[in-house]
């Protein structure tokens, strides 16, 4: 089976995110009674990060029952994690299904009204290499040291002597938020060593395509990597010691785990905040792990 | 409440996992698509990046052009070739195997001038390489003079297709220069003939190339006063149109004359023609009036139709334009105008008057459009028949790819597809698809180049992806 068929089984399977909706739309069983029901028109200017797309679609079809075409239209003004903020502050968004802003980002919310920021579900910083690299797991402590130039070289982590190139996103990016939180904090970033990737897509790619492919050292959301953008060629590593998964995730045993979120404020129409309400239910959260993430409760 | 959803998750699996063989299989066999080019890209535009997918002609993404980022601008320029230009290193790419064709360096300017020529700039050796469509060379120059380095990008180009050589004036800095590159011979060299420089470098003339001459026109077109052709050897033949020139040709002959070579001048002022036959007539279409002839007796070994690649485009100036269609299904040229608020259409010989009252919007080898007050027509060019009217946009024709009208694309034989507004519509004017809610790239042989909210790749025309990427906007 060749790589090209197994991009497309895997996305048939991750099609498959989209089939409660269709059922929920349909409006099986008494127990959809309490999902918020709107006309097309009605939905929210809604946005968020790349990683909660998949969700987003599928919350837009089971709310109004629109086609798959216009699930995907609804994200036309798509902006992303960081700007999608100060879009809802600036009025021009109702709700943001999203990964925690950057500091910075934080920063420049201070001038607007306070945003309603609640716990959507959780997801983790993860790291991939390429699937010829035999290193199997990394310490926090070894990820700090890689990408702040104390470690340069893989036979120092257990792998093979060979240079590490290590991959970073940019500053304003959603996983990059999370890297600074998680691992690197203020730490200064070697030059030389590390390459910055705009895209997180981009990242992936490059771990796979990358000219001395085994020596790349990336990093995404457990989501993106694993459900939107799992391709041949790249693989997961474990940290310290701990394989990223839904499970490992749920029970915070694997270390890098940050929450989501559903985000509005008082500028937010009633039904954006319809939606809201529904999400935080424990219905809502079973649709949330439904859509293939982890429910923050 | 999801336990019934997930039986039927674990029975649509097998479904869509079977399908996905399917379609797998059918993508090896490239049979469901068959684009006239290798390779197509995608242009992606994100907040931060610009990315190029490149697919195969099975439809598969086959990779992601290399030095994406601001400042890369990426061109499918031949069949397999791709030209990435500006900074830091423009080069050509195979978009295929994304191999590189031909390199350059740091310093190093690459500019697309027409979809025929392209040029790399050497900054630090001052030398000016061309390049046709598959990254050939087909000439280079050195340049006199100094390169500014604080203006190292302030370049441009304009290139007049003579024949098979190419007049080409490039702009550096504050210097100008006319170069005539050659492809058969490989050579190009500057243009040092005073007789024709000092027609090419008169701001107020508009320069028209064809064949081995050029036609000069002032802009203000509304008093012409003057024109001139030139020759390659600096000969005017002509440098008044203005009455001085009694017609030759008995204006009867006009309908009956194959055209097979034509200029359309701007502004309602002359049409320089080379018939099959006789050389040069030039006419003021005001009139459809012969006034004047320019022979010249070296092209008359040309074939016929033998400076044409496609379809040639009307220049709309007002309510005039003038101009030949090529029919693709007959080889054939018809020629056309349109004169104020009629459109003709010469067929065998004879008048065709179309529709009054009109604004022609544009044409395409078979078809025609024009703007109405209660809407938009289409018209079938060969017998001038109505072909579909479409009523909401009247003021838009959108273009779809490079080559103008959608309806220039062939879905497959006999039936086209073609947009106004936001709609597709078929062969007998229903209403297809509307793409409102994506981006169109391109429009190729019935499919979507396009992006749809954060996603990109390749839709059939109702909108449903073929192949899916999604984009990351970051």
């Amino acid at each position: 089976m060749n790589h090209k068929m197994l991009k497309t089984i895997f996305l048939a399977a991750a099609a498959l995110v989209c089939l409660p909706a269709v059922s929920f739309a349909d409006g099986e069983g008494s127990a959809a009674a309490g999902i918020p029901q709107m006309s097309y028109e009605e939905f929210p200017r809604i946005d968020g990060s790349l990683a909660c797309v998949p969700m987003i679609e599928t919350l837009a079809k089971m709310v109004t029952g629109c086609t798959d075409i216009q699930a995907e239209a609804v994200l036309e003004d798509f902006t992303n994690t960081n700007p999608c903020y100060l879009q809802l502050a600036e009025g021009n968004r109702d709700i943001l299904l999203v990964y925690e802003a950057a500091e910075e980002t934080k920063e420049q919310l201070k001038k607007y009204d306070p945003l309603d920021i609640r716990e959507l579900g959780k997801d983790a910083l993860v790291f991939l290499v390429n699937e010829n690299n035999p290193v199997q797991s990394l310490t926090i402590d070894q990820v700090y040291d890689i990408y702040t130039g104390k470690i340069t070289n893989w036979s120092e982590v257990g792998g093979n002597d060979a240079e590490i190139k290590a991959f970073l996103r940019p500053e304003t990016s959603g996983s990059q938020t999370l890297m600074r939180k998680l691992i690197l904090g203020d730490a200064e970033l070697v030059e030389g060593q590390i390459d910055v990737i705009p895209s997180m897509e981009g990242m992936i790619d490059e771990l796979k395509e990358y000219e001395n492919d085994s020596n790349a050292l990336g990093y995404s959301v457990y989501y993106y990597a694993s459900s939107m953008h799992n391709i041949p060629g790249v693989r997961l590593i474990s940290v310290e010691g701990i394989s990223p998964s839904n499970e490992t995730i749920s029970s915070g045993e694997y270390p890098l785990v940050n929450p989501f979120f559903v985000v509005t404020n008082e500028q937010s129409s009633e039904k954006a905040l319809e939606i809201r309400d529904w999400l935080l239910t424990d219905e809502g959260q079973g649709f949330v792990e439904e859509c293939g993430y982890v429910r923050a409760k | 409440m999801f336990g019934r959803n997930r039986k039927m998750i674990r029975k649509l699996t097998a479904i869509l996992i079977l399908s996905g063989i399917l379609l797998c299989a059918s993508f090896a066999s490239g049979e469901s698509f068959g684009y006239e080019n290798k390779a197509l890209l995608l242009p992606i535009t994100g907040h931060e990046t610009i990315s190029y997918y490149v697919y195969d002609e099975a439809g598969n993404r086959i990779g992601r052009l290399p030095g994406s980022g601001w400042g890369i601008r990426a061109k499918l320029i031949g069949k397999d070739t791709v030209m990435l230009t500006d900074d830091p290193m423009p080069k050509f790419i195979h978009a295929g195997n994304l191999k590189v064709i031909a390199e350059t360096g740091p310093g190093q300017i690459a500019r697309k001038i027409s979809s025929k020529v392209y040029l790399i700039l050497d900054k630090q050796r001052r030398d000016v390489t061309f390049y046709n469509e598959n990254a050939e060379i087909i000439g280079d120059i050195s340049l006199p003079g100094e390169i500014s380095d604080s203006l190292e990008n302030y370049l441009y180009a304009d290139v007049y297709e003579t024949g098979k050589d190419y007049f080409i004036r490039i702009q550096i800095s504050d210097s100008e220069f006319y170069v005539w590159v050659k492809p058969e011979e490989k050579t190009a060299y500057i243009e040092t003939n005073p007789e024709l420089l000092k027609w090419v470098q008169d701001d107020n003339m508009s320069m028209y190339a064809f064949g081995e001459f050029f036609a000069f026109i002032p802009y203000s077109g509304s008093s012409i006063k003057y024109g001139a052709v030139v020759t390659r050897e600096g000969l005017v033949l002509m440098d008044d149109l203005e009455g001085t020139i009694s017609p030759i040709r008995p204006e009867q002959e006009y309908d009956a004359v194959f055209y097979d070579e034509m200029i359309n001048l701007y502004n309602s002022v002359s049409a320089v023609y080379r018939t099959g036959t006789s050389g040069y007539d030039v006419f003021v279409p005001e009139k459809l009036q012969l006034v004047g002839e320019v022979n010249g007796e070296y092209l008359k070994n040309r074939s016929a139709g033998g400076y044409f690649s496609g379809i040639a485009y009307p220049e709309l100036a007002g309510n005039i334009c003038e101009g030949f269609v090529l029919d693709v299904d007959k080889h054939d040229y018809i020629p056309y105008a349109c004169k104020d608020d009629a459109f003709l259409i010469l067929k065998d010989g004879e008048l065709i008057t179309i529709q009054g009252h009109g604004k022609p919007l544009g044409i395409s080898s078979a078809y025609c459009v024009f703007e109405f007050n209660e809407g938009t027509d289409v018209y079938k060019v060969r017998d001038g028949s109505i072909f579909a009217r479409y009523n909401e946009y009247p003021t838009q024709c959108v273009s779809l790819g490079s080559s103008g009208i959608a309806m220039n694309d062939k879905v497959e034989e006999g039936k086209y597809y073609w947009q106004a507004g936001r709609t597709i519509y078929d062969n007998d004017g229903n209403p297809v698809y509307n793409n409102e809610n994506q981006y169109i790239s391109a429009f190729v042989n019935g499919t979507w180049y396009a992006r749809r909210g954060v996603y990109s790749g390749i839709m059939d025309l109702y909108g449903n992806w073929i192949v899916r990427d999604v984009l990351a906007k970051e």
